[in-house]
This record gives C-alpha cells, sequence and structure tokens, in this order.
C-alpha cells in the first residue's frame, strides 16, 4: 500500500513523501495490522532523492511493531526543509518517535556542497547554531551594527513526552548541514559548585482528561526543577472541579540517533503548575503519580 | 535524606548550648572538684574594697556578694547529705543590669566533707544577664534510693513553680560505700516531685535498677525515651524495652511514645494528605493517601528510632572555666536513622517519616532549626 504526501516546495524545487506500507490482514489489534515498510522522498521529476527501508516481524497475530510516519514542511525566515516525523509502536506498550530533516546546505562557503541531504543530528557538545541576523563590528567611529545571512535558524518541534506534549527548540544549521539543540540551560546551586548545565524552561501543550477518583492527591514541591527535594512538598487534595494551570515543563534533553533517525530523551522532567489560581499554590510535580493527578496520565498521544 | 532532618534536638541542642556558652568568661574561682575538702565559708566583699574599685574604674564593674543556701539534709542509704548553693549577686552598673545566681554547687556530708562540686556561670553584659537556678530532691525507686539535682539557666524565680523551668537534671547515689554521680547533667525527666518533696521513678526493671522517662524534642514533637537506672553500678542506660538493645544498652532501635501532642501540634489550615505505609518500610508497598482535615482526630502513637546514648565523662564535672555542661549525657536519634513515626488519622493507622507528611499531619519543621536556615 503506498501513501503520497506532500508536495512539500522549497528552494524552488517540489518533493513529494512516498510511504510504502505492509499489511497484515486479521491482525489481533487494528494497531499492528500495518506498518511502515520503505519511505522515500521524491523530487518534482518523481526521481528518488531519499529512501530508507524499515525492517519489521511477523508474528502470529500481527507485526510486531508498527512504525508510522508524517511529513510536514519546515519553513522559516532563512531556511526551509522537510521533517519527517516517525512513531514507533511495540506491543509491549512502548513508544517512541524520532525525525529527520532534509534540506539543502548552504553553500556559501563551498558552494559544490549545497545539496539536498538529511541534516545530521546534535552531537554532545554541540550548542547554538548561529542565528543572529546581524553583527556588531568594533570600528574607528565605534560600534557598528551589520546585517549578516545566519547559519542557522531555530524550529519548535512538538515532542510527546508520554504525558504531554513539549515545544522543544532545535536548531537548523543550513550551512554545515546539521542540527543543534535550540537552547541550553546553565545555573548555580544545587550540589555542584559554580555555573553548570541545568534542565531547561519548556514550552508545553497538555490536554488535561480530569481523573475518574472523586479525589486526587498532589505533591507540589516548592523548589527549582533538578533541586526538588530541596524543599518540602505542598500536599494538596483536588477534586474533579479543581483548577489546575499548566503553566511550562523543565528538562535536561538528551539527543540520540537509532539507526539514522534522530531521537531525544527528557531527564529530570517536570512540570510547573498553579492550583485553583493561587500563587501560595504553585510548584513543580515530577511524579507518574503526581501528573496523573492532575489529568495527565501516562498514555499514547493522539494519533 | 530529607528524614534525617528529624535528627535529636537533644544533640542539637547541646551543640547550641555549647557555642552559646563557650563563649562566656567563667569567674576565676578555683576549681574544687575531685577532691573532698571542708565546705567553703560564706565570703562578705569588703564593701570598702568594692567602693574603691567602683571609683577606680567607673565603667561597668559590678559589685559582688557573695551568700550561701543549703538545701537537705536528704537521707540516702542511711546516710544525710546537705546541697550547698553557692550564690552570687552583681550589682548593676552603668553598662549592665543586677544579676543573681548560683556559680557553685556543691555536696556535702553532715561532716561538711565536699564530695562533689560543679561550677556554674553568672554573666552580666549590656544585652542580657546569664544566671543558673539549682534544685534538689530525693530521688526514690523500688530497687534504691538518691539524689536528683536539678538545674537551667536564666529561671525567674519569682514565677510558681520555677522548678518546672529546669532544662537539667543529674542523678546521685550510693556505690561501693560513696555517693557519686551517675551521669552527666541531662535532660530533665517527667517525674516530677511529689506533696513530700520526692521525686518517684516510674517503677523497677528487675531487681537492681528503676525506669525514669525523659522528653526528649525532635524539634517536630516531644518522645518519651525510657531510661534505665541501675542502682547497683550507678550507671543510666536507655530503656531495656527494643529488643534489638545491643549490650550495654547504648545503642537501641525500638518503638517509643509520644509525649502529649496538644501544646504543639499545628493542625492543618485545609485539606491536605498523609502518604501512610503499612509498615515502617518504604519498600512494604504503596503507601495509602489518606486526607487529613483540619477537624480530623490526628494521634501519634509511637515512634520507631535507633537512639543512642553518649557519656562523656562524668567524673569530671564542669570547672568555673569550663563550659558548664561539658560533661552531659547526650541522648538522641542516631546519625543516619530512618526514623518513623506511627499515626492513627480518623481511625486509619500507619507509618510517616518524610518532612513532608510530618507537616501534613501538624509537625511542621520549626523555623528555628539550625539545619533550616
Amino acid at each position: 500500500m503506498e501513501q503520497r504526501l506532500g508536495p512539500f516546495s522549497f528552494k524552488d524545487e517540489s518533493f513529494s513523501v512516498v510511504l510504502h506500507e505492509k499489511r497484515f490482514p486479521g491482525a489481533r489489534a487494528p494497531l499492528f495490522s500495518q506498518t511502515l515498510d520503505t519511505v522515500q522522498v521524491r523530487d518534482g521529476a518523481d526521481a528518488v532523492r531519499f529512501q530508507k527501508i524499515f525492517k519489521y516481524r511477523v508474528e502470529t497475530e500481527g507485526f510486531e511493531r508498527s512504525v508510522t510516519a508524517s511529513a510536514r514542511l519546515l519553513s522559516g525566515k532563512y531556511f526551509s526543509g522537510l521533517l519527517i516525523s516517525y512513531r514507533l509502536r511495540l506491543s509491549t506498550g512502548e513508544n517512541a518517535e524520532a525525525w529527520q530533516v532534509f534540506g539543502y546546505q548552504d553553500g556559501r562557503y563551498k558552494p559544490q556542497d549545497a545539496r539536498f541531504r538529511v541534516f545530521d543530528k546534535p552531537q554532545r557538545g554541540d550548542y547554538g547554531a548561529n542565528t543572529s541576523a546581524e553583527m556588531q563590528l568594533v570600528t574607528p567611529n565605534g560600534v557598528v551594527t551589520k546585517p549578516i545571512t545566519p547559519e542557522g535558524e531555530i524550529f519548535e518541534f512538538r515532542v510527546w513526552t508520554g504525558n504531554f506534549y513539549l515545544f522543544l527548540p532545535v536548531g537548523v544549521d543550513f550551512a554545515n548541514g546539521k542540527l543543534k539543540p535550540g537552547m541550553r540551560c546553565a545555573g548555580t546551586g544545587g550540589s555542584r559548585p559554580g555555573m553548570h548545565e541545568i534542565g531547561c524552561d519548556v514550552r508545553v501543550e497538555a490536554e488535561r482528561k480530569p481523573p475518574d477518583a472523586e479525589m486526587t492527591f498532589l505533591r507540589l514541591f516548592p523548589g527549582k526543577p533538578g533541586r526538588l527535594d530541596e524543599g518540602e512538598a505542598q500536599h494538596l487534595v483536588l477534586d474533579k472541579n479543581s483548577k489546575v494551570e499548566i503553566l511550562k515543563a523543565s528538562a535536561f534533553v538528551d539527543w540520540g540517533l537509532s539507526g539514522d533517525l534522530m531521537q531525544v530523551a527528557f531527564r529530570d522532567l517536570c512540570l510547573q503548575v498553579r492550583i485553583e489560581g493561587d500563587d501560595q499554590k504553585t510548584g513543580w510535580i515530577q511524579s507518574e503519580e503526581d501528573f496523573a493527578a492532575v489529568g495527565l496520565p501516562s498514555r499514547s498521544p493522539e494519533p | 535524606m530529607k528524614t534525617l532532618r528529624l535528627v535529636v534536638i537533644g544533640l542539637l541542642a547541646v551543640v547550641v548550648i555549647a557555642v552559646a556558652w563557650r563563649t562566656i568568661t567563667a569567674p576565676p574561682v578555683a576549681a574544687a572538684q575531685g577532691s573532698a575538702k571542708p565546705l567553703a565559708s560564706v565570703q562578705q566583699p569588703n564593701a570598702s574594697q568594692s567602693s574603691t574599685l567602683a571609683t577606680a574604674t567607673p565603667v561597668a564593674v559590678a559589685l559582688e556578694k557573695e551568700t550561701e543556701e543549703r538545701l537537705g539534709p536528704f537521707a540516702i542509704s542511711g546516710n544525710n547529705y546537705i546541697v550547698v548553693l553557692h550564690k552570687k549577686h552583681l550589682a548593676a552598673t552603668e553598662d549592665t543590669g543586677a544579676a543573681d545566681g548560683v556559680v557553685a554547687m556543691e555536696i556535702a556530708d553532715t561532716a561538711g566533707t565536699v564530695l562533689y562540686r560543679r561550677s556554674f556561670p553568672l554573666e552580666a553584659d549590656p544585652e542580657s544577664v546569664t544566671f543558673w537556678s539549682v534544685f534538689a530532691h530525693v530521688l526514690s525507686g523500688t530497687n534504691g534510693k538518691g539524689l536528683l539535682v536539678k538545674s537551667g539557666p536564666d529561671i525567674d524565680e519569682s514565677v510558681p513553680d520555677p522548678e518546672s523551668k529546669a532544662s537539667y537534671e543529674q542523678i546521685f547515689g550510693f556505690v561501693s560505700g560513696k555517693l557519686v554521680p551517675f551521669s552527666g547533667p541531662f535532660f530533665v525527666t517527667l517525674e516530677k516531685p511529689d506533696a513530700s518533696g520526692v521525686v518517684r521513678t516510674q517503677g523497677a526493671l528487675g531487681s537492681q535498677a528503676d525506669e525514669l522517662r525523659m522528653a526528649l524534642g525532635t524539634g517536630r514533637f516531644v518522645m518519651i525515651v525510657p531510661l534505665r537506672l541501675d542502682w547497683a553500678q550507678g550507671k543510666l542506660t536507655l530503656g531495656p524495652q527494643c529488643a534489638e538493645t545491643a549490650a550495654g544498652g547504648a545503642h537501641a532501635t525500638c518503638q517509643y511514645l509520644i509525649y502529649d501532642p496538644s501544646a504543639y501540634l499545628q493542625r492543618p489550615k485545609a485539606v491536605t494528605f498523609v502518604r501512610l505505609y503499612s509498615t515502617p518500610d518504604e519498600k512494604s508497598g504503596r503507601a495509602e493517601r489518606v486526607v487529613v482535615k483540619p477537624v480530623s482526630q490526628i494521634e501519634f502513637l509511637a515512634y520507631k528510632a535507633d537512639m543512642v546514648m553518649k557519656q562523656p565523662d562524668a567524673s569530671s564535672p564542669a570547672s568555673p572555666t569550663d563550659w558548664p555542661l561539658k560533661d552531659m549525657l547526650q541522648v538522641g536519634i542516631a546519625p543516619n536513622t530512618d526514623a518513623w513515626l506511627q499515626v492513627r488519622i480518623d481511625g486509619k493507622v500507619g507509618w510517616i517519616h518524610s518532612d513532608e507528611d510530618l507537616a501534613a499531619v501538624g509537625l511542621p519543621q520549626p523555623p528555628d532549626e539550625p539545619d533550616a536556615q
């Protein structure tokens, strides 16, 4: 079965994403009745510019896993490209997300390098594609601001954490054909001396489903993310009518690679919430139990 | 671990008091402990000498006047003993207020031989005065009798029952033909003198010991620690009620009762909850969330903790140049102890041990606790 997504136009070219899927008629679970077999990126002449083949295993009642893919245009001020998002679901209940970014590497330094490619994933220690559109020059007449063409641009990836979505800033370094973390956060305090890496505040999209229970129990920490145990948690009892505001999240972001797919993992993920509009009841939560208490239990993302 | 903040106030208090008292310059009175000597006679300062001194150095020189008060006699093991309190008066100066207090306590026999002496500081500075008071009683148990000396700093003796403000006690008894201290001073016990002025123990522990109950603050609540008073050996040890009590009674993990919490319980102002474990072990299963309302019935049933007792050399009491509690008997929760409190909330019984759960049942961390700063 073939599915064609697009066309996606950038750099005066048109691209399509073609998904070839395998089906397992009569699979016990509909989710494992089909899986992605091949993904192709084709240009306007229908020439295959990229192809990836996924392995799959057939079990007695369906596929061992299900891989699905979607595509969208990344359209920025300086860069346009293609983002393919993959979702992997295992029969064990695990699921994972991965991405590939396609686009033209800028050939400003080596014109021969200006080519359509999959952008490399962020490496450990990478930080900050130069996204500035101006440069400060010190001249004999003082500091002069001069416009420049940036080497990168920041895009937000919507990433499922298991309970809610985070909007993760990702730097697309089109000068070098690679991705970089869109932010890195440093601070002081905690058990480590001096300035060190801390979790970053991240925008959240959360769809609450108030729990069925008459009341739920929330441990609200007053401290800062990464140092929650420095404060005494406030114990709040919520009912179905309790007003819960989701303010922001904080996490360390670890970039990884599964084959040639880019993945991300969150460490020390916590969520800042405000209860009943009361600043005295504003704090951080971090356990599955507390996420569930505010109506964000662990679950699969909506299709 | 946060639960370690439940560390004994006893030990903390000792440290705090130690720091405070080390700043005090004790009066230059010769130490006399360790060797028996006749009772010191009352010394009245020479008025003209004092006057000359005051004229020569008009700034902040207090007039000193020493008096003596005798308590007793106390009949113990067929002998009578007297407690002699040497008191001093510091007159007010331009910079300081007047101060009265005990500067030495001596225990003497009827022949006037001093058997024990302990010094106390008396000090006045522009901000405060520091003075000590001392009280004495016969301590009577099923298996023995001794002398109980209570003391405490800055007790206003004009209030009713000033003795109830005393912070420390020390027990003396007759061992091998001598009156000896069973330990250094320790935090007061719950036993009070009866109408005849005799303090009675809780009851017998075997054939040679009796039980006393010490009230020990943890910073969040007050626990009752039973002590074993061994008349024959002249020793105080932790109570024997725990199966895990180590040899010698210096180390014990067991359950202790909680002193009436009505004076310090801070009922929750809003609905909250507590995580109750069925046994005092986080690995015992998922904790049950139990709602605690402002009107909930909150009971503290027991406290499970690993207790330790440390006794610095009690045969060498504080001299005038020493910190007055340098030989204090320290009773407290052992470091790194995972201590648990058994509670009953509206009929539901379980165990808690984290700071946040203790706060939820109305036992918040006191704001002036040193490790909270």
